[in-house]
């Protein structure tokens, strides 16, 4: 093939550029660390990418649902066991009250004491956390328990604990929240007057016509009416509380009616027994967040490694090409000022 | 027997052609790095001995007279020329398509800042991810107002930069029509009397005129070899835009026509024909036309790259008559983010209906709105095609959170009296990421993408990366080739100074040696004129 000077100088200029360009390629790979800049140049490695970056961003939306309903649970831990405390110490009174060489004084002082308790547990009951009654909703709404008064409640109620039901509704099927007594609840008004909060975990989240399926979500919230429900009337069916016990107790105490307070102890134990039940509950779910958990952990060490292997470059490969095509640069760099430099008319006399 | 004198004159033919040689030679050295300048060689014979009447004579020996120049010819290889401008063509279209798609990648790209410490994605994917985020940090406080608003301003955060895709997307696509008319007929300029100040047209206009002086120079049997760079320049440019075919004439001249069409942009009586842009009737596509009207098949060069990025509609059908592109161009990305407002506006809308109770908003206020949203028309699907034609993009363009809902940001939760907050958030949440969703691709009744909302928005990435993934491979592949055949040329037409060199050392040692016969001859006159009969003096 015949070789012309402007040949050879339009082939050394495209040269030197496609080893600008590798330079180039490879100065920004370094520096970004990216095996890539645009998806065009490496479609399949950029979905991948793509792909690996929304799997971090839902492992991270679980990370944070986990640790928040973690600290959920722990808070309403810290209030069963609260209310635990109180009965604990209402049982010591119980036991007191029930011995016979008291006096009128001694009742009345026991009788102030239990009533102390028995508020006490009503606040303790309408705890919040970040902004949210423990077992009830917004702090800025209603709280969800109340000591019922003859004024606002009528007297039947004086004394009784009241909840506030978030599900009732009206007439024509509008939500309409209203106060009502836990002494006339049955065991399936309960089960309807339920809160959930429902956490999506990774466990499949299912929803059927607008409802959340209940077993493919965490369910962080503990009802308060477990935690004060002791039982059903064994008659009316209807649920008692330690609350009312305990303001029939205080009532007994102010008119020495013995026969009356024969059953507050076994009352405040079952109380305790109810309540330490849902406290292992509550520990069973605390169990299961910490192992959701350390998965949740192990995973998001697969999914950073995977991203890394399809956007990153390896560094070591990536500063040898560089440092290899910087020499390559500078050999074409002196090969063709040197070779170039001289023709036949540079030898003609 | 030759004449006394005969011998001078061939000296002096032989004088006169290397004179002419080095003529040539200087020309070429001149013009070594002149664009399009093919270098010139001497074209010279052996003049016959005299054809008088010594022709019968047999004892005489015949001596040629000298040498006889015929004329200064290029060094030009024609049918590299065509192979040249064809692949040219194709270069040209695959790298202007790369070109032109490459500006809208960048807009669309979800990983522009992604790295392994950042893990984001930045493009409507990403954004979709921050919406479900904000979703679900409302499952452990669906209390929070201030988590309200913020959900209000990621998704009034989203639409906007759907507003903006589409606003870019009509922005590319005048850009790119004014563009494609600069390409045809020039810029600035009066072409009603085509007066065009370049473009195709123009370039044409210009063929046309070399045209007729190079026929003109070469009635009297000489090359126009310099005017004939210039014809050839000006083609391999016409190739850069348009794939044509040429041939030449006897007489001269060349014809150029379109590979894939029958018509002549200039024909064999020089006459020129006019290119101009225009809307076919049944595709509805950008096309060249005629100044008859028809449609010119253009099948390469920068215009079929503008017309596959204007017409582009990702159907897969490639129609030449009609101007149906089938790749991937801005009406497919218009079609597709229409989609996915359509999409977003249904996910958030239907959601809404189920939860909010109609007397907390007028009827049939929705979440999300667009501007031909007329009243009692819920689905945005409904007369899609229709509205459609009048804009491809009547959801994507105008797609917002209604102003009912967006002056207070409580009313994402204040309005929401069902019995449970969370699991309302969990279900948007669940709404934008699952797979059962679906997305209609009512504009296109036949389709249906079956992914989440969040990977439909994945595809705007993946279906132009693969795209310009593509083309850029065409476009190495016929660089490669155009260049290997550019080389070739080179190698053939490119003047090479060491060449010049010999032909100066061959044209000064045959003009000395020319020199030295004609001094010879003289000494040898000299002696038989001057010294013959002078014997002993």
């Amino acid at each position: 093939m015949r070789i012309s000077t402007t040949m050879m100088m339009r082939n050394f200029s495209q040269t030197l550029d496609n080893k600008l360009g590798d330079i180039d390629k490879y100065s920004n790979q370094v520096s970004s660390s990216r095996k890539f800049e645009r998806a065009s140049e490496d479609p399949v490695s950029a979905m991948q990418t793509i792909e690996a970056c929304h799997e971090y961003a839902e492992n991270q939306q679980y990370v944070s649902s986990d640790n928040s309903a973690a600290s959920w649970l722990q808070a309403t831990e810290t209030t069963t066991n609260q209310i635990n405390d109180i009965l604990k110490s209402a049982q010591e009174k119980a036991t007191e009250a029930l011995n016979g060489t008291n006096n009128d004084g001694d009742r009345q002082n026991l009788a102030k004491a239990m009533e102390s308790y028995r508020d006490e547990i009503v606040q303790t009951l309408n705890s919040s956390f970040s902004g949210r009654y423990i077992f009830g909703k917004d702090t800025e709404g209603k709280p969800p328990f109340k000591l019922g008064t003859a004024d606002e409640d009528g007297a039947a109620n004086d004394g009784k604990l009241m909840y506030y039901n978030y599900n009732a509704t009206d007439a024509s099927g509008n939500p309409a929240p209203k106060y009502v007594s836990i002494d006339s609840l049955s065991q399936s008004d309960l089960e309807s007057m339920r809160l959930s909060m429902p956490v999506d975990l990774n466990m499949g989240l299912q929803i059927n016509g607008g409802k959340i399926k209940q077993s493919s979500i965490f369910e962080a919230s503990t009802s308060g009416l477990d935690v004060i429900v002791s039982g059903y009337d064994s008659t009316s069916g209807k649920a008692t509380n330690i609350v009312d016990q305990l303001t029939d107790a205080v009532k007994n105490l102010n008119t020495n009616n013995m026969s009356g307070l024969s059953s507050i102890l076994s009352n405040v134990e079952s109380a305790q027994n109810t309540v330490l039940k849902t406290n292992v509950e509550i520990g069973e779910k605390e169990k299961m967040l910490s192992f959701l958990s350390s998965k949740l952990t192990d995973d998001e060490t697969n999914i950073n490694s995977r991203l890394a292997d399809s956007l990153e470059v390896d560094s070591t490969q990536a500063i040898m090409q560089y440092n290899i095509s910087q020499i390559v640069y500078k050999e074409s760099l002196s090969i063709s000022s040197t070779v170039l430099q001289q023709s036949l008319i540079d030898f003609l006399k | 027997m030759p004449s006394t004198f005969g011998i001078l004159e061939s000296a002096r033919s032989g004088l006169n052609a290397s004179q002419i040689g080095l003529n040539i030679t200087s020309q070429n050295i001149s013009n070594a790095n002149t664009e399009g300048y093919t270098r010139q060689m001497l074209d010279t014979s052996a003049m016959a001995p005299d054809s008088g009447a010594n022709r019968y004579l047999q004892s005489s020996l015949r001596v040629g007279q000298g040498v006889k120049i015929n004329g200064v010819y290029q060094v030009r290889n024609d049918f590299l020329d065509v192979r040249y401008r064809y692949q040219n063509s194709d270069y040209n279209m695959w790298n202007g398509e790369k070109e032109q798609l490459q500006p809208i990648e960048d807009y669309f790209t979800e990983i522009s800042d992604t790295t392994t410490s950042t893990n984001k994605l930045t493009g409507l994917s990403g954004q979709l991810d921050d919406i479900i985020t904000s979703l679900q940090n409302y499952q452990t406080s669906p209390d929070n107002p201030n988590l309200s608003a913020d959900v209000l301003n990621k998704l009034d955060m989203l639409t906007e930069s759907i507003r903006q895709d589409a606003s870019e997307l009509s922005t590319t696509m005048s850009r790119e029509t004014s563009e494609l008319g600069i390409i045809v007929n020039g810029g600035a300029g009066d072409t009603s009397n085509g007066n065009y100040a370049g473009g195709i047209n123009g370039m044409i206009k210009s063929l046309q005129g070399l045209n007729q002086q190079i026929a003109s120079y070469e009635i009297s049997g000489q090359t126009a070899n310099d005017l004939r760079d210039q014809r050839n320049l000006l083609l391999d440019k016409l190739s850069n835009d348009v794939d044509i075919d040429t041939t030449e004439l006897s007489n001269g001249m060349v014809t150029v026509k379109l590979r894939g069409d029958d018509k002549y942009l200039i024909d064999s009586k020089n006459n020129t024909d006019a290119l101009s842009i225009g809307t076919d009737a049944a595709s509805n596509a950008k096309v060249i036309q005629w100044s008859d009207g028809s449609t010119a098949k253009v099948q390469g060069g920068l215009v079929k790259a503008y017309l596959n990025v204007i017409n582009g509609d990702g159907s897969g059908v490639d129609d030449i008559t009609t101007g149906q592109c089938g790749n991937l161009g801005i009406p497919y990305l218009e079609k597709k983010l229409n989609d996915f407002a359509i999409g977003l506006y249904d996910v958030f809308n239907n959601l809404n209906d189920v939860n909010i109770p109609s007397s907390e908003l007028a009827s049939g206020t929705k979440f999300l709105t667009y501007d031909s949203d007329g009243a009692g028309v819920s689905d945005p699907t409904e007369g899609g095609a229709a509205k459609a034609a009048a804009d491809p993009m009547y959801v994507a363009s105008s797609i917002r959170i209604s102003d009912s809902w967006s002056k207070d940001t409580e009313l994402f939760v204040n309005s929401y009296l069902g019995s449970d907050k969370g699991s309302y958030y969990t279900s948007y949440a669940n709404s934008l990421k699952t797979t059962a969703q679906t997305v209609p691709m009512e504009t296109d009744g036949s389709k249906m993408y079956s992914g989440s909302l969040s990977n439909f928005a994945d595809t705007f990435t993946q279906d132009i990366a693969s795209a310009i993934s593509i083309v850029s491979e065409k476009a190495d592949w016929s660089k490669t080739n155009v260049d290997n055949i550019n080389q070739q040329r080179q190698s053939i037409s490119s003047v090479s100074t060491n060449d010049e060199g010999i032909n100066i050392i061959k044209y000064q040692q045959a003009y000395n040696a020319n020199a030295r016969v004609i001094t010879t001859i003289d000494q040898m006159l000299d002696k038989l004129i001057n010294s013959t009969g002078t014997v002993g003096l």
